[in-house]
């Protein structure tokens, strides 16, 4: 893990879908609205819920997500909301397979863009497990949340963080956003809440869903590649909230692909010059015959 | 483990990216078709070989034009092989990550695009033109070890695209490990494709029996690839967008373009046809073939690049 890494804990269990930290995070980073001409097929606003964009996106780096579970009696009811956005991965499969050097890792961690740098090749859109980095058809290049780099480099933290009016979005070293997790996660069980555990590193914590259409399930901390420098608290399964359960880096296919191509390529060689030596021997004997 | 769907499409089921990876191919194949000429082939064979050396430098240069408009500025492509001044994070003139089989793809077909230089102008003296190059130049593009290493960067850029699609988090793309072998076979055919077609123009009779048999025996190989490929898909549950949506344009070209035209009409009509003696060899039938046989792996390179497309529903 990056030493004295910087990141954001997201507990979803106190976001209570405001979107302060979506309109901060368009404002300071003067991102323009979702045009739907240059960013392919994507409606502006959604229209069919308080989600109003949907989703992450080139222009959207921070996205509430509300998910609306509604038992089909209707007497039971909750709305889980979470504050999305790139989780500045430990192993970042997007900035895994840049091919020019456009992604790189920061003093804090995180994963940013060097816009001179990037092709627009979207190699790194196809790679990243979360779809969160997308292309930006205005500029040609990728864009995704920085985590504010301009701002931690003046010693400010976040403008999204900064902004959240009820301390869902935590910025911080992420050590001691671990602590804070751990402690929050303990709090809320020892409530009765033992869906709560963590998304992003494996605190130890265990639990189960006590409502919902996953209610009964048991849940556990869950790290994945090599952990996340912005992680969350969820109540129910991580689909639920449009994470991966088991997000994977895009080079693990690389060498097995590569050896597959080498043995066809192999199987290629064998075959095509066993076809020019078959017809040799079928002219030798053509000419023998006649 | 199929992969989740809670990727992006990355944009690269369009048409320039599809032409792309066809002709990169096509070229490619070529190439592995005039390396084993030259190797085990007769007079005639290099003959034809020598004709052939006209495509797969243009077709190169095609290929990487296509890359650049689909990258939008030209320029850009050269900081997939040099360090950008500020990509501050990389060290060293060139632009290398070992993770990335981009940058693996952009070295191979420079370097196969090298290999093109002389067989290109050595093309001119198989058509008749007085040419006044060097002899060095007809004999090194006929050359065995020239021709064996040129045959392998050949191999290696009819295989780098589908490794690449491979090393993503896409749906069917990386569902399998088999899309680099189906990629390099699929180009090996095009290439004979392409050498019947040529053959077949030249009235080479005898070098027409050898792509017949080529073509046919390579039409196997990638029925053989795709049948795991789809196998593999099947036992994951992620073969619905390639094979079985067939409202959705994917699924029918798929099952006509590439399993149809690409593999078993090939396969059909050869094995149908006169039999296998040089003497018998309709030389017309087999541009036909090799028509058709482009047409399919022109389907193959369409519906692979879609079956991601089809699978990430947003
Ligand atoms: S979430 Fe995606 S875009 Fe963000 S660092 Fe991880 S892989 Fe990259
Ligand atoms: S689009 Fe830009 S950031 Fe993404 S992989 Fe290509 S060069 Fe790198
Ligand atoms: S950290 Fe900054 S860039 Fe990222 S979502 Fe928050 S405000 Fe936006």
């Amino acid at each position: 893990m990056t030493v004295n890494a910087k990141g954001m804990f997201v507990d979803t269990t106190l976001c209570t879908g405001c979107k302060a930290c979506q309109v901060a995070c368009k404002q300071w980073n003067e991102l323009p609205m979702e045009d739907e001409a240059a960013v392919r097929g994507h409606t502006a606003f959604t229209g069919d819920s308080y989600d109003n964009t949907g989703r992450l996106s080139a222009t959207n780096w921070r996205h509430v997500k509300f998910v609306e579970q509604i038992s089909e009696d209707r007497a039971d009811a909750r709305w889980l909301m979470m504050s999305d956005s790139c989780k500045h991965c430990e192993q970042a499969g997007c900035l895994e397979v840049c091919p020019t050097g456009a992604l790189y890792r920061t003093q804090y961690g995180s994963v940013d863009i060097h816009q001179d740098v990037c092709i627009g090749c979207r190699y790194c859109v196809g790679a990243c497990p979360f779809g969160v980095i997308e292309y930006n058809g205005r500029t040609g290049r990728v864009n995704k949340c920085i985590l504010c780099q301009d701002r931690l480099e003046a010693g400010e933290g976040t403008a999204c963080a900064k902004s959240c009016p009820t301390a869902s979005l935590t910025y911080g070293k992420v050590d001691d956003l671990k602590a804070i997790a751990a402690a929050r996660v303990k709090e809320l069980h020892a409530q009765g809440k033992t869906d709560a555990y963590v998304y992003g590193w494996d605190l130890g914590n265990k639990g189960v869903i006590t409502q919902g259409p996953n209610k009964g399930q048991a849940v556990a901390d869950m790290e994945v590649v090599g952990g996340l420098n912005v992680f969350y608290l969820l109540l129910d399964k991580p689909s639920v909230y449009g994470l991966p359960s088991a997000p994977q880096l895009p080079q693990r296919n690389m060498a097995p692909s590569a050896g597959v191509a080498l043995i066809s390529a192999a199987v290629l060689g064998v075959t095509g010059l066993a076809a020019f030596r078959r017809r040799r021997m079928e002219s030798a004997s053509a000419a023998r015959s006649s | 483990m199929p992969i989740t769907n809670y990727v992006l499409e990355p944009g690269w089921a369009n048409w320039i990216v599809t032409l792309e990876m066809f002709i990169a191919g096509v070229a490619a194949g070529i190439f592995f078709f005039m390396a084993l000429a030259n190797i085990a082939g007769n007079a005639e064979d290099r003959d034809v070989a020598g004709r052939l050396g006209f495509l797969p430098g243009p077709l190169v240069v095609l290929a990487a034009l296509l890359l650049t408009l689909d990258l939008g500025q030209p320029l850009r492509f050269l900081n997939l092989l040099f360090t950008s001044p500020f990509a501050t994070e990389r060290s060293g003139p060139l632009m290398f990550n070992p993770n990335s089989p981009m940058n693996y793809g952009t070295d191979i077909l420079v370097v196969f695009g090298l290999f093109c230089i002389l067989p290109f102008f050595d093309a001119f003296r198989h058509v008749g033109r007085r040419s006044s190059l060097p002899e060095t130049v007809h004999r090194l593009s006929h050359n065995g070890l020239y021709n064996a290493v040129g045959g392998l960067f050949a191999l290696a850029t009819g295989a780098y695209s589908g490794v690449l699609i491979n090393t993503t988090n896409q749906p069917v793309w990386a569902d399998t490990y088999v899309v680099g072998g189906l990629y390099v076979v699929f180009s090996a055919l095009s290439g004979f494709a392409v050498a019947g077609i040529v053959a077949d123009r030249a009235r080479a009779r005898s070098t027409a029996g050898a792509v017949r048999t080529g073509l046919m025996a390579i039409a196997v190989v990638a029925g053989v690839m795709v049948a795991i490929f789809v196998g593999n898909l099947v036992a994951l549950g992620s073969a619905q967008p390639l094979i079985g949506a067939l409202t959705a344009l994917t699924a029918p070209i798929f099952w006509v373009g590439v399993v149809g035209l690409a593999i078993l009409y090939p396969i059909v009509v050869i094995a149908t046809g006169p039999r296998l003696r040089v003497a018998q060899v309709s030389a017309s039938g087999l541009a036909v073939v090799g028509t058709v046989v482009l047409i399919g792996v022109l389907a193959f390179r369409w519906s692979l690049l879609h079956s991601a497309l089809a699978a990430v529903a947003r």
